[in-house]
């Protein structure tokens, strides 16, 4: 079985803290310290996004989708999908910033950037020591970073020390 | 099993990318017309534009086909497919047989008709070698004009402005983007334009393509005459369905396909510009000549040539661009034509944000999202899906459409909501 991580979500567990959204920003910035990113010249900015509904909070991500409607609608090429990890990235050198992509993600996960003209979205902090930097430093492992097999396994686990209830 | 594709663009590629993930084996040509090895047309227009660097317009890595153990004969021209023996022929004389065929041929820039259209500098916009030739004219022209307020006119008169040519658009509508956006919505984009040293002409028709054997100017109908080296037309794009001539391939302007993209002519299947599909938010059957359409089709093309049964749920009139770092995204029926429609719109000048909404019922059917365009494809999701979005109608006019918004709908319409992706999500 082809080790296939991402970043999954416990909606009900988060609190809509965004210390996800700062870890993000910060493991994206030159410094990769708090105090440097916020002084940098163009800003860092968050792949992950809280986005809170009336009783939902969500801290959602790019999911790698499956079919990827990004990768579809990517007139330069510069999206891909990994077979092996399952892992759909941006080459950046080869982002033209045209919003195909922003234009089809389901999810709104695709972000354009302004400032640098180019897309932005989950890299899964590829090469980084500790797995995904949001996952790391949710206060309330609302993220979990895993293979769809070990996240349902987590679940299990959370439910059986009530943490998380019933299924909604 | 021989699997042939003419065409080695976006749906000619996404079809060879499908056949190999179902069939490692098989041989899979593909053969076109142009000499290059697969590139982005959508991108010609930002090389010009000085956005990218030369060349850089590939969409696949050089390995590509070698990797995919894909034979590619470029700079070659199908004259003919003979459906009695299942091969199709080149200009040369040579022969290549099929098993299963897919027409992904795209279309062709369509004829002004304006006299003098064969003038040297008068220039189409579709391929890399239009944009060789417009680069030797680029350096000797002083005025161009662009005749076309698209998306691709408006890229286009950018490039020539990029190379400091004093550049004018000229529509014959009375606003740019025409069929993808409101007159406020154009008149903002004008303005854009001109801020920028970009003039804009519009509610002009050009009568006469004049000067020698190069073009000196354009004569329009309210009776201006424009001096200009250099003119790149934009009168759309017609099907190139030459090929289904003596078969049983129905035409009704692109190549008729049904839901796996078949063509009526046994094993041969049609995607991309070339193809007429379902629009899945009119329901009428159209060519929707985008690239995300393209290669969606030729994958699903792809996917059943190669035995595996997937049905296309229908393309979608949509498109992206950036003018002058302003964000434009037009997606569905934006310009509704009865009364059976809701139309919203919000405009700010000031901060450059436009918006606007169409419903029809119960179900978003069009937008048209100007500066702010994040979290667009969620409603171009809840578009493709056809979702009932009465319960969150409020939050979309509010400009509020991230998921969490949109994932309320999910649990009253789950039938809508099968991908693996939203099980993922909404968990506990
Ligand atoms: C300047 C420009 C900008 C664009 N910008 C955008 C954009 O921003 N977003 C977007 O979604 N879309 C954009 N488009 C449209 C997009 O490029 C097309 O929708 C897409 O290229 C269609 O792909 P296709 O594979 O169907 O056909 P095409 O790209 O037209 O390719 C057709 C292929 O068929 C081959 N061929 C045709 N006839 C023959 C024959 N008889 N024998 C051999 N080979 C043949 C050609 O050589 C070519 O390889 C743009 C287009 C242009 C020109
Ligand atoms: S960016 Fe969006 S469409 Fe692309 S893989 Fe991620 S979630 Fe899926
Ligand atoms: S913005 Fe970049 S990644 Fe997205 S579709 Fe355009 S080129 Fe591809």
């Amino acid at each position: 079985m082809p080790d296939k991580r991402k970043v999954f979500v416990v909606s009900n567990l988060c609190t809509g803290c965004r210390t996800c959204e700062i870890a993000c920003a910060v493991e994206h910035s030159q410094s990769k310290t708090l105090l440097g990113a916020i002084s940098e010249e163009l800003p860092p900015r968050y792949r992950i996004q809280v986005q809170a509904g009336d009783d939902l909070k969500l801290p959602l991500n790019c999911l790698h989708c499956e079919e990827p409607d990004c990768l579809f609608a990517c007139k330069s090429g510069a999206v891909s999908k990994n077979p092996e990890t399952g892992q759909v990235s941006v080459d950046m050198s080869r982002c033209v910033g045209c919003w195909m992509c922003v234009m089809v993600c389901p999810f709104g996960a695709a972000q354009p950037d302004h400032h640098r003209g180019k897309v932005i979205k989950c890299d899964l902090c590829e090469g980084r020591a500790g797995g995904p930097a949001c996952v790391e430093a949710c206060p309330t492992r609302a993220l979990f970073y895993g293979t769809n097999e070990e996240f349902r396994a987590f679940i299990e686990e959370m439910k059986q020390i009530g943490i998380i209830g019933k299924s909604a | 099993m021989n699997y042939v594709i003419i065409g080695n663009s976006a749906a000619g590629i996404g079809a060879a990318e499908a056949i190999r993930e179902v069939d490692a084996e098989s041989a899979i040509v593909i053969i076109s017309d142009e000499p290059e090895s697969a590139y982005s047309r959508a991108l010609i227009s930002y090389e010009l534009a000085g956005w990218i660097d030369k060349g850089e317009l590939t969409f696949r890595p050089p390995e590509f086909y070698t990797e995919k153990n894909i034979e590619v004969q470029s700079g070659q021209r199908v004259v003919k497919i003979d459906t009695s023996v299942n091969e199709v022929h080149l200009r040369g004389g040579d022969t290549v047989p099929y098993d299963r065929l897919l027409l992904a041929t795209g279309g062709s820039p369509q004829k002004t008709g304006v006299k003098g259209e064969e003038k040297e500098g008068v220039f189409g916009f579709r391929t890399y070698g239009d944009l060789q030739k417009i680069y030797k004219s680029v350096k000797k022209a002083k005025e161009g004009i662009v005749l076309g307020g698209g998306c691709i006119g408006l890229q286009a008169a950018s490039g020539l402005h990029h190379h400091k040519i004093k550049t004018t658009i000229a529509i014959t509508s009375p606003h740019l983007l025409s069929q993808v956006a409101d007159p406020e919505c154009g008149d903002f984009f004008q303005a854009l334009f001109e801020d920028n040293g970009i003039k804009v002409k519009t509610g002009v028709k050009p009568l006469e393509f004049k000067g020698g054997d190069r073009i000196e100017t354009v004569l329009f109908d309210d009776g201006t005459e424009l001096p200009t080296q250099l003119v790149i037309t934009g009168k759309g794009v017609k099907p190139n369905t030459d090929l289904a001539q003596g078969t049983k391939i129905e035409i009704d302007w692109g190549i008729k396909t049904d839901d796996r993209m078949a063509t009526a002519e046994p094993n041969i299947y049609a995607a991309g510009d070339v193809a007429v599909t379902k629009d899945r938010v009119s329901c009428e059957s159209t060519v929707n000549a985008v690239w995300p359409c393209a290669y969606e089709q030729g994958r699903i093309a792809g996917l059943n040539m190669a035995g595996k049964k997937v049905a296309y749920d229908g393309s979608m009139r949509m498109n992206a661009a950036d003018f002058f770092g302003v964000s434009f995204i037009s997606i569905g029926i934006v310009k509704p034509v009865d009364a059976g429609y809701e139309s919203h719109s919000y405009f700010s000048q000031d901060q450059k944000i436009y918006r606007k909404m169409v419903f029809k019922g119960n179900h978003l059917v069009g937008a048209v999202l100007v500066g702010i365009v994040d979290n667009a494809g969620v409603l171009t999701n809840l578009m493709r899906k056809r979702v009932d979005v009465s319960t969150i109608k409020n939050d979309l006019l509010q400009g509020r459409y991230d998921f969490a918004v949109m994932s309320k709908l999910i649990k009253d319409q789950m039938e809508s909501f099968q991908e693996p992706e939203y099980q993922e999500i909404v968990v506990v």
